[in-house]
């Protein structure tokens, strides 16, 4: 059976379901034997679930002004007549 | 329409500044932010991608490419931006790999969480706690983890945007997850009773 050690490092492999069906036995064997490792992973997956939900906030306010201004003179310069001349 | 979904009626040749800005500035942002780490840069940087995007609208001849497009020139700007600020501060951009020392469960103590990953929307102290421990990783597990984990990309999409190879990739966003791992076991772990 594969060490504590070990199972933690083949877990990025382990929870991507890209091990050896060989090497993914050895691995679930352990786990069934070693509670603490199996809250290990538990806890392992939820980190990846819960950065994988981080929303995307309201910009600043004053910056997506500031945005908006910007990009708008910047539509408005490419669409003059003389935009091919800067 | 969700706030961060592409226009669908029209190619992104035919979108306005105003539609480019409510569309993917704030992708662009927080991908940004995370990266560097400060509000400030963040806006230098979303400002950059963002024109470069405006006068690049007519080669889009669809929507497919351009969040690949986008991602690769926000990493590429954040980047830049770490490099001049790491220069006028006179210090190396990149610390040294391997500091992680082992921990759980090797010492047998590992606690359930209090949380549920069925839970839809993060509350805001959830979102907080993540936010700051993904700020306190290392910038070279940094990057790897906000592509990977925040962002979504595949292990060769993040190898080709940073210039790695695919097992460099998977070894640092595994190191950095069991940082984030051990950051957040502080707060979410379920006191013995």
């Amino acid at each position: 059976m594969i060490s504590c050690r070990e199972l933690v490092e083949v877990l990025l492999d382990f929870v991507a379901g890209d091990l050896e069906p060989e090497h993914r036995q050895r691995v679930e064997a352990h786990l069934q034997e070693c509670p603490p490792c199996g809250a290990y992973l538990q806890t392992y997956r939820l980190t990846i679930q819960l950065s994988r939900r981080l929303r995307l906030t309201p910009l600043p306010v004053e910056f997506e002004a500031r945005l908006r201004a910007l990009l708008e003179q910047t539509g408005t310069d490419l669409s003059s007549p003389n935009a091919d001349e800067r | 329409m969700d706030e961060s979904s592409p226009p669908v009626s029209s190619p992104p040749s035919a979108w306005t500044p105003e539609q480019v800005c409510r569309t993917y500035a704030p992708r662009i942002y927080h991908l940004a932010r995370r990266m560097l780490g400060n509000d400030a840069d963040a806006e230098d940087v979303t400002q950059e991608v963002l024109l470069q995007v405006v006068r690049k609208l007519d080669t889009f001849r669809g929507e497919s490419a351009l969040p690949t497009w986008l991602h690769r020139v926000t990493v590429n700007a954040a980047l830049a931006h770490r490099r001049k600020r790491a220069e006028r501060e006179g210090r190396q951009t990149a610390e040294p790999l391997d500091q992680l020392a082992e921990d759980a469960p090797l010492n047998g103590t590992v606690r359930p969480w209090s949380v549920r990953p069925e839970q839809e929307v993060l509350d805001h102290e959830t979102q907080e706690l993540i936010e700051a421990a993904i700020a306190r990783l290392p910038e070279t597990y940094r990057d790897v983890f906000v592509l990977a984990d925040v962002e979504g990309l595949s292990n060769a999409e993040i190898a080709d945007i940073l210039g790695l190879s695919v097992a460099a990739v998977k070894s640092r966003l595994h190191r950095a997850r069991l940082m984030m791992r051990r950051a957040l076991a502080a707060h979410f772990e379920e006191v013995a009773t």
